[in-house]
């Protein structure tokens, strides 16, 4: 209740501003700590309308104007319908109507939430599995709408919500009518307001006098600023003191309540303050000025902390959105691959082997700003894992194009490039996909050789995976045996360089483990998923070495190979997560098996069909 | 002579063909995909020492080959191949030598499964310790007290608790005969003290100790023993019983001297000592994440003081043994402080991987330089041909 009366209040000072028409572009280059780490705020916008909607960006709004909103107009933005809730058991539980496009305001569930509130209590105590995905998602909702509620009061103490009627109010306090304050200028004044309401406490609005009311209301308004504490996620105010806590960063109330301003953060505050009233007013040249003004503040007090040209690299980063187009380019060139089948053969495979190499040239873009805003190797991720490998398979497949001008490079890079990168979106759903590393990953020396090198032994055994469905596909369709006995050749060669990678990559691993806890092997499910890719490339090769295997069987090995590859690289964090899966790791529980059986029946219905009609052929020929 | 020679001669034959390795590269997968998924129940620590620590294991009334014979299987092979049936020709040098490489790993593996041992140190700020506690192995301690400035300990290892065991040393007065030993055991008050028969005393004459399924995470396991105590004379002799971490512990008096009896993990003691000053955790700012766990320790060694920090991925290696940073408790010290808890090894074999892994690189690499001429003579033909 206590907060629809805030925004009952708040309303009264709501001004006209019109989030969607604003310039965002320099405010959005703000940095703010977050998560660990300084990063623009149109990344801490982006990663926090990603958590509530589920996309990074409003039909009608950019992630920053919805951030701006809900800084400077909370009551407005409360209002706007942000959350996404497309389970409709969760919908029902919290007793709101099920709509078209599933999408709520804070304001509709904050009623609900505070309802639930003591089952919220209950089932926050309860183990996970025993919960059902709904009752799940109810607390992370809770999660979701503390964050946004706690974002939206960011800026509260900044805002002009404070203002006095009466004259005698203003002449006491040294204020002016028809003026608004905010609440760290006020600060001074709060225990002499609240001296002067206890004297007449108990009295009814109604038969209050003016300046009565003026004092009951500005005691409100200190009342509901501090009821909720001091927000503490946007610290955008940079160490200024040498005694201060390195590297943390504060809020704007932590900076108030720790009593730690310099006169130079008093500046920024007062660019903010500026840049607030600026948007309130709706006056966009105005806010175009004060935004410019802002960052160009904020540029100067962070330039100790944050490495040069990290932040506009983050921003572009952001804005380019480089692997959506490098999936756009990889599927032209699929496009033109099939069309090359059918017709101007040459021309087309040239036209699609340019475009390949565009798509790399954003995924590699993309692949090294955030190596240079991270200061980090390209992989200390799952999400990054599946990046790099896509590149690693990409760059393979450019160079074997390039080699042997068949277009059986093109066929793996514009099939294997699209896959991983749409599987890499499904993990990217988490918020911020640059994350800081626990303690033991947190060594650029390990993640730069071993974990690369086992990436790229993945990379390569993905290549193989693909040659090999084509291999399969080939020699029963149009079995013509040069191209087929090139294809093998490629397998064998293609699965040498994964073994190699693959090989170091784990003993490196090895290593690492001796280096860091004293054993080179564990047994360890990560350990085993590696060793398995390592033992089936050598059985393979040492199969076809002591003739037991033969190159149909080759072919069949190396689909086996993505299927190993797969296990090795996902299943094995299923299995970490035990008896207690849910939502999310079911889904990617499904989804592996799905592809682990079509790849399974894949190659023993191909292997299938193929030695029938070999059996038919040699048959043929004796006959 | 002549016939030991012959069979010499069939078993390198049969060994060093290629199919052997091959078969038992695919029962070794089978393994690794079996010890794994038996993880998610029954815990790394019993699936490691049932399928890869192990000769046999038993699938369903079927014995089949461990983690051990599998891998002895393909060192032989590998090792009568390159011996004796190698071509030892320019062309094959990289295969050779990538060979060597891959046989010093299996070496280097036996060694650290046959004669390395770990521990953990449990160290709080402030205070010394000169041992390692095993992670899995306990040991029935009998402690005599009576010194003032240290105590003597006498213990029985793993091998001796077993049902039927009876427990005899010089320096006891008395014998400990087993009863009851359960690597993890459950404790159940008795509905009533037990009066008939042999005297139970102290825990034991009101708790009964049951054994329970071991628990996934070795560590969790709680090992507890029944024993009957003889030769003190009454009223000390009886039926004890006794568990881990037991918070008062069991003590008898025998002819003037306390004795202290317990079950602990396996004690070693090192040839040093280590003094742990201060623990500290860095985060990153403003997260709970954790960035670095520190501990500032001094390495005392018959007078000699050496102040060393051991921290995450940057061990202390001393006098072959490497200490590294593993857990630690929050305000596990008795003042307050923070308690480190470090893992300590000793591995005669640690050095096999780094050399295997140089030595299968350099193969890789001089295969891959001897191919290259063929390749590049290979693409001129297909060129002619053309």
């Amino acid at each position: 209740m206590q907060l629809v009366k805030i925004l009952l209040f708040l309303a009264c000072f709501a001004g006209n501003a019109h989030a969607v028409d604003f310039d965002y572009s320099a405010f959005a280059q703000v940095p703010i700590q977050n998560d660990g780490r300084v990063k623009p705020l149109d990344t801490f916008a982006r990663t926090n309308l990603l958590l509530v909607y589920g996309k990074r960006s409003l039909p009608e709004l950019s992630a920053m104007g919805w951030l701006t909103e809900l800084l400077f107009t909370p009551q407005l933005a409360y209002q706007r319908k942000v959350f996404n809730l497309p389970n409709p058991d969760l919908v029902s539980l919290l007793g709101l109507e099920r709509r078209q496009g599933n999408k709520y305001s804070f304001a509709e569930l904050f009623e609900s939430l505070r309802a639930q509130n003591d089952n919220i209590t209950k089932l926050a105590q309860k183990e996970k599995g025993e919960r059902t995905p709904a009752q799940n998602q109810l607390l992370e909702l809770q999660g979701k709408a503390g964050r946004y509620f706690e974002i939206s009061r960011s800026l509260i103490m900044l805002t002009p919500t404070f203002g006095v009627r009466s004259e005698k109010t203003a002449a006491e306090l040294n204020l002016h009518t028809g003026q608004s304050y905010n609440y760290m200028e006020l600060s001074r004044i709060r225990e002499a307001v609240r001296k002067r309401v206890d004297g007449f406490h108990g009295k009814k609005f109604a038969d209050m006098s003016e300046d009565q009311r003026d004092y009951a209301g500005l005691a409100f308004q200190f009342q509901t600023i501090e009821e909720f504490g001091i927000p503490d996620i946007f610290r955008v105010v940079p160490p200024q003191w040498d005694g201060q806590e390195r590297n943390l960063w504060l809020s704007p109330g932590m900076l108030v309540q720790t009593g730690g301003g310099s006169p130079r953060s008093a500046q920024y505050f007062e660019q903010w303050r500026a840049l607030s009233l600026a948007f309130m007013s709706g006056d966009i040249a105005r806010w175009n000025k004060a935004a410019l003004e802002l960052s160009g503040v904020a540029a100067t007090l962070a330039v100790r902390h944050v490495r040069a040209y990290a932040l506009p690299v983050e921003m572009f980063y952001n804005h380019w959105e480089l692997y959506y187009k490098a999936i756009a380019f990889y599927l032209a060139a699929f496009l033109c691959l099939l069309a090359s089948w059918m017709f101007w053969p040459e021309t087309l495979r040239r036209v699609g082997f340019g475009l390949l190499a565009c798509g790399v040239a954003f995924h590699l873009v993309g692949v090294g700003s955030r190596m240079f805003i991270m200061g980090r190797p390209p992989v200390s991720t799952l999400y990054e894992s599946i990046i790099f490998v896509a590149l690693v398979a990409l760059i393979f497949s450019l160079i074997l194009e390039k080699v042997s001008k068949n277009g059986l490079g093109l066929l793996i890079g514009s099939v294997a490039g699209p896959v991983l990168l749409f599987i890499s979106f499904g993990y990217a759903d988490e918020g911020d996909t640059m994350g800081m590393l626990v303690a033991v990953l947190n060594t650029n020396f390990w993640l730069a050789t071993h974990v690369v090198c086992i990436t790229i032994g993945y990379g390569c055994c993905l290549v193989g995976g693909v040659i090999g469905h084509a291999y399969l596909v080939m020699r029963l369709l149009r079995p013509n045996a040069s191209r087929l006995g090139e294809l093998h050749k490629n397998m064998l060669g293609v699965s040498m360089v994964a073994l190699f990678f693959a090989m170091f990559g784990t003993i490196l691993g090895g290593i690492w483990a001796d280096q860091s806890w004293g054993r080179f092997w564990g047994w360890d499910p990560k350990e085993n998923g590696a060793m398995l890719i390592v033992l089936w490339l050598l059985f393979l090769l040492h199969g076809r070495l002591a003739g037991v295997i033969k190159p149909l069987g080759y072919g069949v090995g190396m689909v086996f190979t993505n299927v190993i590859v797969a296990l090795a690289w996902f299943g094995v964090n299923l299995l970490n997560v035990g008896l207690h899966s849910y939502g999310f790791t079911e889904n990617i529980a499904t989804n592996l098996a799905t592809f682990c059986i079509t790849e399974a029946i894949f190659a023993l219905v191909m292997y299938h069909f193929i030695t029938i009609k070999d059996a038919g052929r040699s048959a043929a020929a004796k006959a | 002579m002549k016939k030991i020679k012959k069979s010499a001669t069939r078993a390198i034959d049969f060994f060093s063909r290629p199919i052997v390795v091959f078969y038992a590269l695919a029962w070794l997968m089978v393994l690794v995909v079996v010890g794994t998924i038996a993880q998610r129940y029954i815990g790394l620590y019993q699936s490691q020492m049932k399928f890869f620590s192990s000769f046999i294991w038993w699938l369903g009334p079927v014995p089949v080959p461990g983690g051990y014979p599998t891998l002895t299987v393909i060192f032989i092979g590998l090792a009568t191949k390159l011996v004796f049936k190698s071509k030892w020709r320019r062309e094959n040098l990289g295969t050779i030598v990538t060979h060597i490489g891959a046989l010093a790993l299996l070496f280097g593996g036996f060694l650290t499964a046959a004669f390395s041992y770990e521990g953990g140190m449990v160290l709080p700020e402030g205070e010394t310790s000169g041992y390692i506690s095993d992670y899995n192995d306990v040991e029935l301690a009998v402690i005599d007290h009576s010194a003032i400035d240290h105590d003597h300990v006498t213990a029985f290892e793993k091998g001796w608790l077993h049902e039927g065991k009876v427990l005899r040393a010089n320096a006891l007065p008395f014998e400990l005969e087993i009863i009851d030993f359960c690597r993890n055991c459950q404790i159940m008050k008795r509905s009533e003290p037990v009066t008939n028969g042999e005297p139970h005393h102290g825990f034991a004459a009101n708790f009964q100790v049951t054994p329970a399924p071991l628990e996934n995470e070795s560590e969790r396991n709680q090992a507890g023993a029944v024993f009957h105590l003889k030769g003190a004379g009454a009223p000390i002799d009886g039926i004890y019983s006794i568990f881990e971490n037991m918070p008062v512990e069991q003590s008898v008096e025998v002819k003037g001297v306390k004795y202290g009896l317990l079950l602990r993990r396996a004690q070693t003691h090192l040839p040093f000592k280590i003094h742990l000053m201060k623990f500290s955790k860095g985060v990153h700012p403003g997260t709970d994440i954790a960035s670095s766990y520190k501990s500032e320790v001094t390495v005392l060694d018959s007078g000699v003081e050496q102040r060393v920090t051991i921290q995450m991925n940057e061990p202390l290696r001393y006098k072959g043994y490497t200490l590294y940073q593993a857990s630690f408790v929050e305000g596990g010290a008795s003042g307050g402080g923070e308690t480190s808890v470090l893992a300590v090894v000793h591995n005669v074999g640690r050095v096999f991987p780094y050399i295997s892994s140089i030595i299968m690189c350099i193969g890789l690499l001089l295969h891959l330089l001897l191919m290259i001429p063929k390749l590049i003579r290979g693409k001129a033909a297909a060129r002619a041909t053309r």
